[in-house]
């Protein structure tokens, strides 16, 4: 997967201009879909507790990779949703765009024989094809959200209307 | 919504990412459209002649014989395959994605070799650039939202 930073930069550089046309898209919402972004990354908690010590410890198998799938984006969602109160259907939707935009980054990373992971998981077991555009290291791709986010980050503090 | 409702929400959401974290790795060998790397591994003659995709960790490149030892992960640990037909620039430490013919002596004629990370410090770079990410997005949140412990919920911070 892409890093966390490309993951988190993406929903902003996609978000803030529709902002400056739609007023009531405001940072707070932005800001939502950039933390949804973040939760295919949640499989990294496999670096600080293994996989197989929940498997030693629950007896069953277990993998964290459904995090960075449909289902998983889903799932978290809903349970980081509900902690928004009268706002929780509009939390939702930010935050599940969010996930999407990282689920399709994702999505056209490189993969040796030209289909990406089982991201649509659980609600089909296929992989589709990638374009295999770029490596999770290749700091291109790290140079090219940030830039693209300076532009944006810019472009938004010089307008007149901005809060 | 009443915070014990919220709560439980909460721990239903979490209750399925493990029930999901649970099916997905007792599916996955049989969905994964080639022999696992356990399989690989514990026979890899009955899997001769089929085609591997494997993720390796690189620990020699031999550039005039166009050749590499991997160290792929299996549930015991890792286990070392040679590839032959390794065309990739990639120092040892990196990790790559092969995909090819198995062939005897836990050999894999490559069919292409994919670079993940160059060298071993790709992974302090990845997990660098991604943990400023998730300090960036934790300080945008909490700028503009408060979490009210007595209700378990977020709110709006009014000079957010």
């Amino acid at each position: 997967m892409a890093d966390l930073l490309t993951h988190v930069l993406v929903p902003f550089v996609l978000l803030t201009p529709l902002s400056w046309r739609f007023r009531w898209l405001t940072d707070r919402w932005i800001v939502l879909a950039m933390a949804g972004a973040a939760i295919p990354d949640l499989v990294k908690v496999g670096l600080v507790v293994d996989g197989r010590v929940i498997e030693s410890i629950t007896g069953l198998p277990f993998s964290y990779a459904p995090l960075a799938t449909l289902g998983g984006v889903l799932a978290v969602t809903a349970g980081l949703a509900v902690l928004f109160g009268d706002v929780r259907r509009r939390a939702f939707g930010y935050i599940l765009l969010g996930g999407l935009t990282s689920l399709a980054l994702d999505g056209m990373r490189v993969f040796a024989d030209g289909h990406a992971n089982f991201w649509l998981y659980p609600f089909v077991w296929w992989r589709p094809p990638t374009p295999s555009l770029y490596v999770t290291s290749d700091p291109r791709v790290t140079a090219v959200a940030l830039a693209a986010a300076g532009l944006v980050f810019v472009l938004d503090r010089s307008r007149p209307t901005s809060e | 919504m009443a915070p014990l409702v919220r709560a439980l929400v909460v721990v239903l959401a979490l209750g399925l990412v493990f029930g999901m974290g649970v099916h997905y790795d007792s599916q996955y060998t049989q969905q994964w459209p080639y022999p696992s790397t356990d399989a690989i591994e514990a026979a890899d003659d009955e899997h001769v002649g089929q085609t591997v995709f494997v993720f390796g960790t690189v620990e020699q490149v031999d550039e005039t014989a166009n050749s590499a030892q991997i160290l792929v992960g299996s549930s015991d640990g890792t286990f070392g395959l040679t590839v032959v037909g390794f065309d990739a620039a990639v120092r040892p430490g990196g990790v790559v994605q092969v995909v090819g013919r198995l062939e005897p002596d836990a050999t894999i004629d490559a069919r292409a070799v994919r670079v993940v990370n160059p060298a071993g410090s790709s992974t302090l770079y990845k997990y660098g650039v991604s943990l400023v990410g998730a300090a960036l997005v934790t300080v945008l949140v909490l700028r503009h939202w408060r979490i009210d412990v007595r209700t378990l919920s977020f709110e709006v911070r009014r000079d957010g």
